[in-house]
């Protein structure tokens, strides 16, 4: 007897699921969804690419390349701790789909350029 | 009276096994006279990556051994590093290592009671169960910023911080999730089907169970009173804790120990967020790992224990994990003996394999 | 955590384990480790938070009789064991015979001449 309170709840009940092509959606503030790289910062340190726990990170120094594989990351976050210069950070959205022909792989050219620092006077 | 005697292969591919494990069954006219397992289908030598990643980043691997016991390894692991170098962890991180272990002990227990109840054929209450798990998920994703594979443990403490206004609000969720939580659990022990199907089945006694080597509910659902919390590791120690145990030794008894565990971890989640102290939740790390270091704690499944030896250098030099699933196989295989053909699967699924941890 | 550690001989171990038995306590894992010579094999027991800890140090492919008479949930750790380093024990309840655990490999634990690489390349895939 006690089920039929359940059972009569389902007829009255929205369903528990979310429609989700016609309705939008949404976790949480600080859910590790995909990452970002912006390449007007970073010094070509490589140090993500060391401590990246998959693998998926590799830096061109002298190209000035810096490739993502989007099937290998696992969205830890190791990168973005790691980084010092504040170049990755996480994104809320899941990462998106890709073909099987591109592999996932990602390419970015790093535009960072050092500035130049003032020349300083010798002291008389 | 001998009748022939037939060996009948069960897995590694079946419907009520979440992940492959092969048993040959050997039996008489329907009663199994002995079962000889067999694994090794998911192995994958995660042990031997441990002298190609640094110490820090091993602990997102060691996490990576299971889905569904993943934040007690990451958490067992660091636990491991910390005392071999002599860290001493700031006390906020332990209660909130303390809160998100028994977050993920609710989370199992509720998965386990829905592969239970379809493998009997109830579908909607596997549904049912796994609704409630979806908030418990929810919590785990608000405040770590990862459903099933947390990432939120480090060398020295936790990565992330909770406030304490959340804290407060998710103190008033846990009621609506206990209040679903008791109907749900008043199903699995009053019902008169599941009833039937588990009392009396696939019974182990006390002597056996504590010398074959059982661990987690397998053991508490005989009587013993093992479990790893009663050393006082992380917040436990503070907070008090005794076990549930069940005297029964059959597969009712192992029910009722998961049933009422999850209440205890919701009153556990209640006392640490009462109690939680104030400051940083992390301590800077400097050095490498020298030595060797046994590091316990209890799995939703068991106990689970972490050899980790470090010869000075930014890799380990070994890394073993002795799973609770291991060391259940020799009480799975006493059982058997004994027991009904069509009673096997459902006398497998209560240990609670999990095949993945097992062999990492 | 109680880290003290006895070493015993290889010769006494099942009278160590027989005297772990009639004292009460239950055998909680068997685990090898290389060391500088040879290997390191530890057997671990406990009675309600005391831990203790014995250790036998043996070369390579030496022969270990099993404490399978006394706990009978201990062949899980020595085939294990047999698998990965290429030891065997004499006596076991349920012996495998090197089929527990299916390697590509064969036992492939044991110490190597060269070490692996730090950080594996992964190989480009051409068209």
């Amino acid at each position: 007897m006690k089920m039929l309170k359940t059972i009569l709840k389902q007829f009255v009940h929205k369903p528990a699921t979310t429609m989700f092509p016609y309705e939008p959606l949404e976790n949480f503030e600080g859910t590790r969804g995909h990452l970002v790289f912006d390449p007007s910062k970073c010094t070509s340190c490589m140090m993500c690419m060391k401590r990246c726990p998959s693998q998926a990170i590799t830096v061109q120094r002298a190209e000035k390349i810096w490739t993502i594989d989007r099937f290998r990351c696992v969205m830890c976050g190791n990168c973005v701790d790691v980084c010092k210069f504040d170049v990755l950070s996480m994104e809320r959205e899941y990462a998106k789909s890709a073909t099987p022909t591109e592999r996932g792989v990602e390419t970015y050219e790093i535009t960072y350029v050092k500035p130049e620092r003032p020349k300083k006077e010798t002291a008389e | 009276m001998t009748g022939r005697q037939t060996v009948i292969p069960f897995g590694p591919q079946h419907p009520v096994l979440p992940e492959p494990i092969h048993l040959d069954l050997v039996v008489e006219d329907e009663h199994v006279v002995s079962a000889i397992p067999s694994i090794g289908y998911v192995h994958r030598g995660l042990e031997s990556l441990v002298d190609r990643r640094e110490y820090q980043d091993f602990v997102f691997l060691a996490e990576r051994i299971c889905g569904i016991c993943s934040f007690t390894h990451s958490s067992t692991f660091c636990q491991g590093i910390e005392g071999m170098m002599g860290i001493q962890v700031p006390s906020r991180a332990t209660y909130l290592r303390t809160m998100w272990g028994e977050y993920s002990r609710i989370h199992s227990h509720l998965l386990w009671l829905g592969l239970f109840a379809d493998s009997l054929g109830f579908e909607s209450l596997f549904y049912q169960a796994w609704k409630i798990r979806e908030s418990i998920l929810d919590e785990l994703e608000a405040t770590t910023g990862g459903r099933v594979i947390q990432g939120v443990c480090k060398v020295g403490g936790v990565r992330r911080d909770v406030s304490n206004s959340f804290l407060s609000d998710m103190d008033d969720r846990l009621d609506d999730i206990e209040d679903e939580m008791k109907d749900l659990t008043n199903v699995f022990l009053n019902d008169y089907t599941l009833t039937k199907r588990l009392i009396g089945k696939g019974v182990l006694s006390k002597e056996d169970a504590y010398y074959l080597g059982a661990a987690g509910p397998t053991a508490r659902g005989s009587g013993l009173d093992l479990d790893a919390r009663n050393t006082g590791y992380l917040a436990y120690g503070d907070i008090g804790f005794k076990p549930v145990v069940e005297k029964g030794g059959d597969g009712y008894a192992r029910c009722a120990v998961r049933c009422k565990e999850l209440f205890q971890s919701v009153e556990i989640i209640r006392r640490v967020i009462t109690d939680m102290p104030d400051g940083e939740v992390s301590v800077p790390v400097k050095g490498n790992p020298d030595g060797e270091y046994f590091s316990r704690s209890e799995q939703p499944r068991g106990e689970v224990i972490h050899y980790l030896k470090g010869n000075g250098t930014k890799n380990l030099a070994q890394f073993r994990v002795r799973t609770p699933t291991l060391t259940n196989i020799p009480p799975l295989v006493s059982i058997l003996a004994g027991c009904e053909l069509a009673d096997v699967p459902q006398i497998v699924l209560t240990i609670d394999p999990c095949i993945g941890c097992m062999e990492r | 955590m109680n880290m003290k550690i006895d070493p015993i001989q290889a010769a006494d171990v099942q009278k160590t384990a027989g005297n772990m038995r009639t004292g009460g306590y239950r055998l909680v894992v068997i685990t090898c480790t290389p060391a500088d010579e040879g290997y390191y094999i530890t057997y671990s027991f406990e009675k309600e938070t005391d831990l203790r800890h014995y250790r036998i140090a043996v070369a390579e492919g030496t022969t270990i009789p099993s404490i399978g008479s006394s706990y009978g949930g201990a062949f899980v750790y020595e085939n294990e064991i047999h698998d990965l380093y290429g030891f065997s024990f004499e006596g076991m309840t349920l012996d495998f015979g090197g089929t527990f655990i299916k390697t590509s490999v064969p036992y492939p634990f044991k110490k190597k001449e060269q070490p692996a690489p730090t950080v594996t390349v992964v190989k480009e895939e051409k068209k």
